[in-house]
């Protein structure tokens, strides 16, 4: 049994099954239920960041991974570094310290809160796990949906659907720059695998311009999530309105994921081994 | 012929998208916000479907007539596209969502006329 997708398969397969039979449920069996799930990604996490350390962890979808180290990769692949698994266990750890307090904040809760907040979930771990540009696009809008779902979730306040809609349209326009720039590099390198990239942009012999215009829309969309300035008028309005326990994850952990991305990509395919990718980056004096 | 087209994908991608960015700022309802942004998002659709595109080559379903291992267009960017569809339409799906509410409770869909949307 692998244990690498376990951090995104649990939470998914819960917030289903939520879905599913959680009208006939009390609501505090629910409340167990999401606790318990998020403890048990809390687990896994903390277990995939020790066996992480003695090197990473490659996961390959579906078991469709290269003939071998130098054959060109076609499938998808987690690449789970301590970096990564220790900010999904911190993640982990959130939601269920959100979990915990929301056991006796919301008066009455539907399953929907519960199964938002475990895709949520899903979403950051699999942000900080995956090896593939694509996916981390994927996982950034899933969590802006899921988070959107939660940060109007008391729709009944006015300000909080002004909020959640802010957070949407913003965030949804810095994905699309993102996905540009993920289009791109995949028209120059012909990958979308984090490593691959960064192998044929060190190789290709790419003009310095064209590198650095990728690299500027790639990371857009992530410095939207990550409210970094001039990109951060949706934070005031998203974090004033979204209810305590989805503002623990905002705060805690959703923004400093998209900051974690922007390091990732970066440090994987523009500057692999901490070398910039020839010389192109000096002249920006990183 | 085959870079005139490709630059006019190119073009029309990059059109699209400042277009799109144009009506989401104007916009006067938010059904028509919705719309545009769905416009930006068919500039990704342009975007990729341009990159895959390789000219002369058959679309990349190997059945009769085209034998596998020959070349056809990059069917990747395809389904990134179909992929980029799926996960758009859950945005805006949202988003219309959020529409209704706010309508149902300001009585207006025209961001500039409810209140709590100043600012």
């Amino acid at each position: 049994m692998q244990l690498a997708p376990l951090p995104i398969v649990v939470p998914l397969t819960a917030a289903a099954v939520l879905i599913i039979i959680g009208k006939h449920l009390h609501r505090r069996i629910m409340d167990s239920v999401a606790i318990a799930t998020s403890a048990a990604v809390v687990v896994l996490t903390m277990a995939l960041t020790f066996k992480s350390a003695s090197g990473v962890i490659v996961y390959w979808f579906g078991n469709w991974r290269p003939l071998s180290p130098s054959h060109f990769p076609i499938g998808i692949c987690l690449a789970i570094d301590p970096i990564g698994a220790a900010l999904a266990s911190l993640a982990a750890l959130l939601v269920l310290v959100a979990f915990i307090f929301s056991w006796s904040y919301f008066k009455s809760v539907g399953a929907l809160y519960h199964a938002l907040m475990l895709v949520f979930l899903a979403a950051m771990c699999a942000l900080s796990l995956t090896g593939d540009l694509f996916d981390m696009f994927v996982w950034l809008e899933v969590m802006t949906a899921a988070g959107v779902a939660l940060c109007g979730y008391k729709s009944e306040q006015s300000q909080s659907l002004q909020g959640a809609l802010n957070f949407a349209v913003i965030n949804t326009i810095g994905a699309f720059l993102s996905l540009t720039g993920v289009a791109l590099l995949y028209g120059a390198t012909g990958s979308l695998n984090l490593a691959q990239v960064g192998r044929t942009l060190a190789a290709a012999h790419l003009s310095e311009q064209f590198v650095t215009v990728a690299f500027l829309f790639t990371v857009s969309g992530f410095l939207v999530k990550s409210a970094t300035f001039p990109f951060h008028f949706w934070l005031a309005d998203a974090h004033a309105v979204a209810p305590t326990p989805v503002c623990i994850l905002f705060s805690g952990i959703m923004v400093e994921l998209g900051l974690y991305a922007i390091a990732r990509i970066y440090w994987i395919a523009f500057a692999p081994g901490g070398q910039p990718c020839p010389k192109r980056f000096d002249r920006y004096s990183w | 012929m085959q870079p005139v087209l490709t630059y006019a994908g190119y073009a029309a991608a990059v059109w699209l998208f400042l277009v799109g960015l144009y009506g989401v700022v104007k916009s006067r309802h938010l059904v028509n916000l919705c719309l545009s942004l769905t416009v930006v998002q068919a500039s990704t659709y342009v975007l990729l479907t341009i990159i895959g595109y390789r000219p002369g080559l058959p679309a990349p379903i190997y059945t009769d007539g085209l034998k596998p291992g020959s070349a056809a267009v990059d069917p990747i960017v395809q389904a990134l596209m179909l992929t980029d569809v799926v996960v758009e339409a859950t945005v805006i799906a949202l988003l219309l969502a959020i529409t209704i509410k706010v309508h149902r409770d300001a009585g207006t869909a025209d961001p500039n006329q409810v209140d709590i949307m100043r600012g």
